[in-house]
């Protein structure tokens, strides 16, 4: 039964979860993006947590027909249907669709942050970067 | 009434066959219903799932502003060793991410879950099968492997239980979520979706625990689902091996602190969680304050690069009456701590209107944003949901 009374042991707890957790808010890092322009970071750090999931490109879902649930069928799906042209971001369906130019909006549940679109299409554009 | 009851009933089998969703918990009713933890109202030692007798009163005499909670509001009770329960939701969505074909309106049947528990002495079984719930279904763009009847069905949860008693030690085998984080029923909140407790992301597990009045812990070993299993049994999400751990401890009866570790592993990326989740309830002020944050370590094997991730969720819920309560939630996610730019911010708010046991009413705003990066804009999305939920 509640007694009403916090023990300050908790309240020191509870203070450091709410400041851990506060402290998030300012943001962390540099705004110069160092990640790596390889589909072996893209593919489980982006595209599968992103578009993979239950309702949309996930194996099971497969939404017009795009598996992206591995980075060996999303590589190859990604570039079979052209949705990725290597070396040319500026004419690639993928970036157009993550932007929603003339498309609807990839993923269409949360605008993928701007860095991550800006890091998919240095993907594209670097040829000896594409499937590694 | 009987006949209502029964039509009722047939409503709920009729669209358990038609769709479904997730696993319900409301962390939000721990010390503020006068519970101390989520095993006195749940069968699952950690919470979430199919609702215990205890349970069942609450949610009409503490919870809801009347009726009766007991299954089928109590026209027919199962034996002892049953238990019997279902969760039915619809529910109408506006979204607005920007683009040509914003916004979106999708109205769709969200959940549609039975559960079943059969107990002798200190074993049970415990089975829960639904529909894969499908959002934006319309449009017939499906090509995977859900496009016959039988195949939507999923068993989420189905396992094997040692639990001689309410409080003390159990062990369990079979599927479910290990016991990890706040358990948030809305899957959709980041703790959730990027910690490996994204919707239909249930692991195969062997788990024990210890469940004390001021105290519990539970640890647990997972696998991912067979890959040659029927798709009755498919899981979205990576395919990890690994190890859960949730230590919580409880003072006062009306606060509760936890440590969380998780480790998961699999073939294109590992990860290495630690987090703490925090709860305080303010009995003059009537308000619940809850708290989750994690630190994720992501090592991208084919990459040879790792990165540290955040991923957090702080809540306040007000209950101004009984059978009604309000939210409001700060979330962020930075997918590497070293990128401010890849950080992204939420907030939400909630209503819960639960006008007599059994039903449920609620209303969800959700506002994402993100920063602007090499000159690309990011906008902002809004996200409103309306869910008629009723469970059996």
């Amino acid at each position: 039964m509640p007694t009403g009374k916090i023990p300050p042991r908790l309240l020191i707890g509870l203070g450091a979860v709410a400041a851990a957790a506060a402290s998030a808010l300012a943001g962390c890092g540099s705004s110069s993006d160092v990640r790596p322009t390889q589909w072996s970071y893209i593919a489980p750090a982006i595209i599968e947590p992103s578009c993979a999931t239950a309702n949309c490109h996930s194996a099971f879902a497969a939404r017009a027909g795009l598996d992206l649930s591995t980075r060996n069928t999303g590589y190859t799906q990604l570039l079979g249907r052209h949705f990725v042209i290597p070396g040319h971001s500026d004419t690639s369906e993928i970036i157009y669709l993550m932007k929603a130019v003339g498309a609807p909006r990839m993923p269409p549940d949360f605008p993928l942050p701007a860095a991550d679109i800006d890091l998919i299409a240095r993907w594209i554009d670097d040829d000896n970067a594409m499937n590694n | 009434m009987r006949r209502h009851l029964l039509f009722l009933l047939a409503l709920a089998l009729v669209v358990s066959l038609a769709t479904a969703r997730r696993a319900s918990a409301y962390p939000q009713f721990q010390f503020s219903s006068g519970t101390n933890k989520c095993s006195q109202c749940h069968y699952s030692p950690a919470g979430t799932g199919l609702i215990s007798a205890w349970g069942r009163d609450e949610s009409a005499d503490t919870i809801s502003m009347g009726g009766n909670g007991a299954f089928l509001h109590g026209a027919w009770t199962p034996p002892s060793w049953l238990a019997l329960g279902g969760d039915l939701r619809l529910a109408g969505i506006y979204n607005d991410v920007g683009g040509p074909e914003a916004p979106e309106w999708a109205f769709f049947p969200m959940q549609a879950d039975i559960y079943a528990r059969a107990a002798y002495e200190a074993f049970s079984v415990n089975v829960m099968v639904g529909d894969r719930g499908i959002v934006r279904q319309e449009d017939n763009s499906f090509t995977g492997k859900i496009n016959t009847v039988p195949d939507r069905f999923i068993s989420r949860e189905h396992y094997l239980m040692w639990r001689p008693s309410a409080s003390g030690p159990y062990a369990r085998i079979g599927r479910f979520f290990a016991p990890y984080g706040l358990r948030l029923v809305e899957h959709i909140f980041w703790v959730r979706r990027y910690t490996g407790y994204n919707l239909y992301e249930e692991t195969y597990n062997l788990s024990g625990g210890y469940v004390a009045d001021d105290w519990e812990v539970h640890a647990t070993a997972f696998a991912p689902v067979p890959s040659g299993a029927p798709t009755f049994f498919q899981a979205i999400g990576p395919r990890e091996s690994g190890a859960a751990v949730y230590a919580e401890k409880r003072l006062g009866g009306i606060a509760a602190l936890a440590i969380q570790g998780r480790l998961g592993f699999a073939s294109e990326a590992d990860r290495y969680q630690l987090g703490a989740v925090g709860k305080l309830w303010v009995e003059q002020a009537k308000l619940l304050f809850m708290g989750e944050g994690d630190v994720i370590r992501q090592r991208l094997v084919g990459a040879s690069n790792s990165q540290i991730q955040f991923v957090s969720f702080l809540n306040a819920t007000w209950f101004p009456i009984r059978g009604l309560m309000f939210g409001a939630s700060y979330e962020r996610y930075q997918e590497d701590l070293d990128v401010s730019t890849t950080a992204r911010n939420a907030v939400d708010g909630e209503l819960n209107f639960f006008p007599w046991a059994h039903f449920e009413v609620v209303l969800l705003g959700r506002y994402q944003w993100s920063p602007d990066a090499a000159g690309i804009s990011t906008p902002g999305a809004w996200l409103g949901m309306l869910q008629l939920h009723y469970y059996l």
